[in-house]
């Protein structure tokens, strides 16, 4: 589903790599981890998965498709099979959770008809069907976080980024969180999370990707945050 | 393609812009009016071209009553007329035709010439006009030739070719072209610029929506069209107010003012000329508009 052979990115401006020579490859249904510190390369990673950048070097592939060899008038169809979920939720201010959710589906043309039925489908699956109408404002975190999940989710993606996505979230909020998307993930969903957050790597026990100054050290199948004995 | 998507979308981008889009269609109308205005100076020289065939026509005036030349203490005699014939009957084959113009055809000309200035002939009666002999030439440079055997003769007021006249009225009408055309291509400049900027600041007052657009899989077209609609829709609106004003030139100028100057060198821009310019007026403005709005698009909301 998604491989990298001998990826490298370099920014222009920076002199070390962003990402060294990864070689990796998840397969259809997994879940994955990306550990890392700050600056490792972990949203560097998600950022080439969406084509938001090209690898200075090696190949990226995403559902078979060379990313290097797509045009750029291909790369919205790429990216509405990505879902996406961020630390910092992403929401519009000033549109309800429906009309958030919805707004993701009137903008690559999915008729009126269909978005009605899908939305309360997609908020009734993150447990938000009873707060349809609130605006962001009126929401806790961990309730925003469920409406740009029900947004990444709401055109049945068949690969899910989540850039820190707990990374504002307390620690029993960020649990109910993960249920979601392991939910996700047994639809038959792609998973692919960058975190800091050790507790629910330990806890979820799931392949565990490390990297550590843009080179890929660690590759576990069912790791920890840190290192095993 | 969801049309109500991209319009609600324009609808806000116009509503949030309002100030900027105000700008957009003052500047935009101002250059269409004078764009407007060098369309119909061209169309007015053109009017007035069916008169420089007669430049070929040199008209020779005889002293009537009202005459201030000092050659003419009376009116013409008819002695006087007869020999005017004469002299003018010895000058062809240079001279083609004499056709004489007594005072009722003389009126009957100048209420045909001035039928838009009604006070004028109201005001004017046929004694008032002097007779003349209309002479067609070979040659209209041979004028000199009637001038020099005919001028300053018993009965003759002056020999008047209007050859001169209408070439500095056509230079005139000319330079107020170029001036209109410069004035035209300058404001059209500083409205392309406005409209790319207007855009850009509409763009860039939407960056959470266009870049969720971008990151959810929305196609360029799509995130860029409100924007590009909301430019072209400034430039039509300018369109519409600049052909507006032309109108009331027309109106105002042209119908109360002007009609009753210059009505006689031919008819004056009518309506048909008028919405002659029409096409052009919003062509130009959807071109630039558009344009313009679609170049700062793909540079600013580049992928």
């Amino acid at each position: 589903m998604i491989r990298f052979a001998d990826v490298s990115k370099i920014y222009p401006k920076q002199g070390k790599p962003a990402l060294d020579d990864v070689s990796l490859e998840i397969e259809k249904g997994e879940f994955v981890f990306l550990v890392g510190a700050s600056g490792s390369g972990k949203s560097t990673f998600l950022r080439l998965v969406l084509k938001e950048e090209k690898p200075s070097q090696g190949h990226v592939h995403v559902a078979g498709k060379d990313l290097g060899r797509l045009s750029s008038w291909k790369v919205p169809g790429l990216r509405r099979q990505i879902g996406t979920v961020f630390q910092d939720f992403r929401l519009l201010p000033n549109k309800t959770v429906t009309q958030n959710v919805a707004f993701a589906l009137e903008v690559i043309g999915r008729p009126q008809s269909q978005i009605r039925k899908i939305i309360p489908e997609v908020l009734d699956l993150v447990g938000l069907a009873d707060k349809a109408e609130r605006l962001p404002g009126e929401l806790s975190g961990g309730e925003q976080q469920r409406v740009a999940i029900a947004r990444a989710f709401a055109n049945r993606p068949i690969i899910l980024l989540a850039d820190e996505p707990t990374g504002n979230l307390d620690p029993t909020t960020s649990v109910g969180i993960m249920k979601l998307l392991d939910r996700i993930n047994r639809t038959g969903t792609t998973v692919v999370m960058a975190t800091h957050d050790s507790q629910i790597v330990d806890s979820m026990r799931r392949r565990v990707v490390e990297l550590e100054g843009g080179k890929l050290i660690r590759d576990q199948s069912r790791g920890v945050y840190g290192y095993s004995n | 393609m969801r049309l109500r998507f991209v319009f609600s979308e324009l609808a806000i981008g116009l509503r949030k812009n309002i100030l900027m889009m105000f700008s957009v269609v003052i500047i935009t109308a101002f250059s269409m009016l004078a764009l407007g205005i060098a369309l119909l100076v061209q169309r007015q020289v053109g009017h007035m071209k069916h008169y420089w065939y007669n430049q070929l026509q040199v008209s020779v005036y005889l002293c009537s009553d009202h005459s201030t030349n000092p050659n003419c203490p009376t009116a013409a005699t008819d002695v006087q007329i007869q020999q005017v014939q004469t002299e003018l009957d010895s000058l062809r084959p240079t001279v083609k035709s004499i056709d004489f113009v007594d005072q009722a055809r003389a009126y009957e000309l100048f209420k045909q010439t001035f039928h838009d200035a009604p006070d004028l002939v109201k005001n004017t009666s046929p004694d008032a006009l002097p007779e003349s002999f209309v002479v067609k030439l070979q040659d209209p440079k041979k004028f000199d030739v009637i001038n020099s055997a005919l001028s300053g003769k018993p009965g003759v007021d002056s020999v008047q070719d209007q050859h001169v006249f209408l070439n500095k009225l056509f230079a005139i009408l000319n330079q107020l072209r170029v001036v209109a055309i410069v004035i035209s291509a300058t404001v059209i400049i500083a409205a392309i610029v406005l409209i790319g900027v207007a855009v850009q600041v509409s763009a860039a007052s939407r960056k959470r929506e266009t870049g969720i657009m971008r990151l959810v899989g929305a196609s360029n077209l799509y995130i860029q069209l409100p924007f590009l609609l909301e430019g072209i829709v400034g430039g039509l609106l300018g369109a519409v107010v600049g052909f507006g004003a032309l109108s009331a030139i027309k109106v105002a100028l042209i119908d109360h003012s002007l009609r009753a100057v210059f009505g006689a060198f031919g008819s004056l821009v009518e309506w048909s000329d008028v919405f002659y310019t029409l096409p052009f007026i919003v062509g130009v403005s959807v071109l630039i508009s558009g344009l313009a709005s679609f170049v700062t698009l793909r540079m600013y909301l580049r992928d």
